[in-house]
This record gives structure tokens, sequence and C-alpha cells, in this order.
């Protein structure tokens, strides 16, 4: 078994079985085996590679939402980071720290505690109004973000739906 | 003439003032610079650097604008050196002039020694599992690991440094050479690819995963996440191009020619040649507060090589010095009691300040009761 740490060349080495999952940055378990019961109108999609699941839910005139499950390593980002992620992509201005404080709620996630935000955007010609709700909780090194975002109607409809789906979250180990 | 100028110089009291006074600016910039950039980046560019450097306005141009730790350090060691030659015949008659400066000499080759070759890095024990390896908390490796035997991995590490330069890599255990395409010492996964993407992949777990390049990370209690896009190339050409990230929680599978690999990044790890088990961890608060009273982790050490299985106890304060490094009892897990955090420091020039503090005071008691004797037979004539 190789000790030495050299970090200019490239290392082989013999090394033992993992006894558990392999660890991120802080050793934590790089798998957290997650359970939750999603309401039977929520369609699942194929999730990307990164997301541990999708689900898309249809409202009247075409317009839709899509519920997502992200585990992440580490604490990944700040809250003002992720904060100003979220409003990027619903085509808003990055935030101040007093605007994310006021948006942010506590919530119980799978016996941890955990944060909601919610954002809402309304460009001008108020044709396309689009809202997101983002909960996220962090777990045993791993930060699990539960994002649902669409047409406002939609996402103000599923509110309660995405509620108990965060409700319904189990960790198992 | 100029030579004997030079030697003057380097051996002069005023030089000495100088680069006390050079010091004592660094100090003070480095620790008002921490709350900007934090306490690695500071260390780095203030204490741990020949010249700090700032950024020319309006460009990524980074240029030398004061000297450094090490040489302000270098040359107070030259000065003190030239100074005792200089003046060795005033120094021969006092031995405890001698044993002050080389202890001084000492402290400081000791702290450059330690900068070089000390390496730290987080032992994460969970009670019941047996631990092989810590690790760093600053740097990652590409890891390239063989599962396809069942009593051992085969792993190959290509270092952050190596993937930086974006080379090609190869070694006789594998089937297939590593080409990095790009390499992000930090970055911030993007959910849409349409939102500023720089990486999407065609392989592997990452396949829609997408990334974009952020500045580096200076807050202590945060770090980059690196990100790097990779080229497998086999005997009949490309296989593909894979991401690996350290923001991606799973590794990634590869059936290469009936072998199984692992492909992840992820932060560097040492192995040892023993593991440490944690038997039983205790963490004490003071009543009614948050407050750390007592960490204990009762650790039990199987070294395979040495035919050694033994209890030891790590304590705040009273670490676990095994196999040339410390073990310090560093935190916990606040969501995992069964979690135990150490801090492994391995240092070979850790001796070097306890004999420079011995010899300094020495020197100094030398020279203390020397003038104290002279002074008294001075006042009994």
């Amino acid at each position: 078994m190789l000790t030495a740490c050299d970090q200019q060349q490239v290392r082989t080495y013999r090394a033992p079985k993992d006894p558990m999952p392999p660890a991120d940055e802080s050793g934590a378990p790089r798998r957290a085996p997650i359970v939750w019961k999603e309401p039977p109108e929520w369609q699942p999609i194929p999730p990307g590679p990164m997301r541990a699941a999708s689900f898309v839910v249809n409202g009247p005139d075409n317009q839709r939402a899509e519920i997502s499950v992200v585990p992440l390593a580490g604490q990944a980002g700040s809250d003002l980071d992720n904060f100003n992620r979220w409003r990027a992509q619903l085509g808003l201005p990055p935030g101040e720290p007093a605007e994310l404080e006021r948006s942010v709620q506590q919530i119980e996630i799978g016996g941890q505690q955990g944060k909601l935000i919610e954002i809402a955007a309304a460009p001008s010609d108020q044709k396309s109004k689009s809202r997101m709700i983002v909960a996220m909780v962090q777990r045993n090194g791993i930060t699990w973000f539960f994002k649902m975002m669409g047409d406002d109607a939609v996402v103000t409809a599923q509110k309660q739906a995405f509620m108990d789906f965060l409700g319904s979250v189990q960790y198992a180990d | 003439m100029q030579t004997s100028r030079i030697v003057q110089l380097l051996g002069s009291l005023r030089l000495t003032v100088v680069c006390l006074v050079c010091a004592a600016i660094i100090v003070f910039w480095g620790t008002m610079a921490q709350v900007e950039i934090g306490v690695y980046a500071a260390q780095q560019n203030f204490f741990r650097s020949w010249f700090i450097t700032a950024t020319l306005p309006g460009t990524e141009v980074r240029l030398p604008v004061f000297p450094g730790g090490y040489l302000v350090g270098g040359i107070t060691a030259l000065n003190m050196v030239f100074a005792l030659i200089q003046r060795r015949r005033t120094a021969t008659q006092s031995p405890g002039l001698w044993l002050t400066h080389a202890g001084l000499l000492l402290l400081l080759i000791g702290q450059f020694s330690t900068d070089m070759l000390a390496v730290e890095s987080v032992m994460r024990l969970v009670e019941g599992q047996p631990q092989w390896y810590s690790e760093d908390q600053r740097k990652v490796e590409l890891a390239i690991v063989e599962t396809t035997l069942p009593d051992h991995n085969v792993v190959t590490a290509i270092p952050q440094a190596l993937l930086a330069r974006k080379s090609e890599f190869g070694t006789p255990e594998l089937p297939f050479k590593v080409k990095v395409r790009r390499f992000m010492a930090n970055s911030v996964p993007v959910e849409n690819a349409d939102a500023g993407a720089d990486l999407i992949t065609n392989h592997g777990a990452a396949r829609q995963a997408s990334f974009r390049e952020t500045p580096h990370q200076y807050s202590g209690d945060r770090r980059d996440m690196p990100t790097a896009e990779i080229e497998l190339l086999g005997p009949q050409g490309s296989m593909g191009t894979w991401v690996a990230s350290l923001w991606l929680t799973k590794t990634q599978p590869l059936n290469i020619s009936n072998r199984t690999f692992e492909l992840s990044l992820r932060p560097v790890r040492y192995y040892k040649p023993f593991a440490l088990e944690l038997a039983r961890f205790k963490h004490e608060k003071y009543p009614g507060s948050a407050i750390p009273r007592n960490f204990e982790s009762d650790v039990r050490i199987i070294n395979p090589e040495k035919g050694e299985n033994r209890n030891v106890r790590i304590r705040m304060n009273n670490p676990l010095r095994y196999y040339g490094e410390t073990y310090y009892q560093s935190g916990y897990d606040e969501r995992d009691p069964r979690v135990s955090i150490l801090q492994v420091v391995r240092n070979p020039a850790w001796v070097t300040p306890y004999i420079s503090c011995a010899l300094i005071c020495l020197g100094l008691a030398h020279r203390f009761t020397s003038h104290l004797i002279t002074f008294t037979k001075g006042f009994r004539k």
C-alpha cells in the first residue's frame, strides 16, 4: 500500500475496498437513501443524473411545473449564492441579503431542519409569470434540494401538494 | 570592494531593522487581509510567498508589490549569519550570543520546512467502521478505481496540479488513456444548459449535468468545488467524454474489457498501512449551551503489518501520535452522534520549534548570568 503523497505524479496503488459508500470532502457518505410519497397527479420523468428524481405536473392552457430532487455534495454554496442562482433562472437580477432573509422560512424535512424559499417573477408582459418554491436540507454532508418551478398558476395550485411531498420525505439511515 | 560592501550590508543592523519593519507590515497587512480573502489565501499570499502580489486594476495580471514572508524570513536568516561572521570576535567570547542566534535561525528554517513538508488532512470515523485513509481539505484528485478484484481495489489517482495542465495520462494498469480537456479549479452546477453552462458531457452520471467556472473560494469554512471534463482514449480512439466534479455525489461506473472501474473527482486520499476504528465517541457540552466541554474518541488501532490491535483514547488537547502523524480530536457531526472527526497532521519538522526555544532560552540565560556576574564583580570592587 502506498502512503506517499507526491502531488506532481500520477499514483497507482492498491487500496482496501470501502466499507461504506465513498465519502465527500468531509468524509460524509455520498449516498443517502431517501424515500418519499409523491402526489398521484405528478408524472415521473427520467431524472437527469444530477437529479435523484424529476416530476412534471400540467395545468390548464399548456401551463406546467417541474419538480426536481437534487443532492449535491457539501454545503453546495451559500444561501445567497443559491438564492441568486434561482433568481437568475427566473430572469430576475441578484437580490440583497435582506431580501433573502425575508424569503426564507424554516421547515422540517425528514427529521432535519431545513429552509424553504419562494420566489416569483412577473415579467412586464404579464403573460408568463413564473414561480419557484425550493426547500433545502443538509444531511450527512449532502445538501438536498427539492424544487418546484414553473408557471405561477400551476406552482401556486400545487404548493400544498409540494408541502405534503416534503412532509413525506424520510431518510432510511 | 563591491563584494565587501554587499557582505557588510548583509550583516548590518540597518538590514535587521528593515527586515523587522517589513515583517511587522506583513503581519499587520496579512491579518487585515484575512477579513476579505480568508485565512488560507492570506497565508498563501502574505506569509508563504516570496512576494505579495496584487491584481492590476482592470486586468487579471498579478504584480509583486511587497516582499513576502519567505523573502523577508530568508534575508533575516542571511542577515543573522553574516552578522555573526562579521562580529565573530565578540561572538566567540559569548556562547550565549551563538546559542540565541542559532535558535532564531533554526526557528526560521523549521517554519520553512513545515511549510514545505507538512501535510494536513481530515479523518472521519464512524462507530464500528475501520477507516484506512484521511482526506485533504483543499486538493482534489481524479480517481479511477478498478473494482474488478474481490479483495482490493486498484486506484489510479491524477492530482489536481496535473489536471490543471490539461495533459494526457496513461498507466500500464489502465486499458485506456485519460485526456483532460478542461479543468475548473472552482465551479457551480448549472441546471439549465442555456443558463451559461461551460461543460456538457455525453457519458456517465453527469450526462446532463453542466457546470460553470467561478472564481476561487476564499472563505475559511468553504472550499473550491473543482470540475474536470475528461476524454477516455482506447486503442480504437475516443471512447467519449465524461465530467467529474466534486459536486457529484456518486462515482461513475465504467465497464471496459470485462473490467469494472469507478470514476470520480474526490478529495486527495492519504491511505495508511493501518486502520483506525472508532469504538465509542463521547461528546459533552456545557449544560444549557452548545459550547463543547469535552470530546473523546476511543479508537482501536488495527495494524496488520505489525500485528497490532490496541485501544487508544484521543481527547481534546491529548492527540494520538502514531506513524509520524498526529491525530487531533477536531470535530463531530451535528447530525450523526456516531461520527468523530480527527485532524491528521504529518509534520517532519514538528520538533524544531521546541529545540529553537530551548536554544534561545539557554542563550539568553547565559547572556544574562554572565552580565550579572560581571556586574556583581564590578560592584564588589
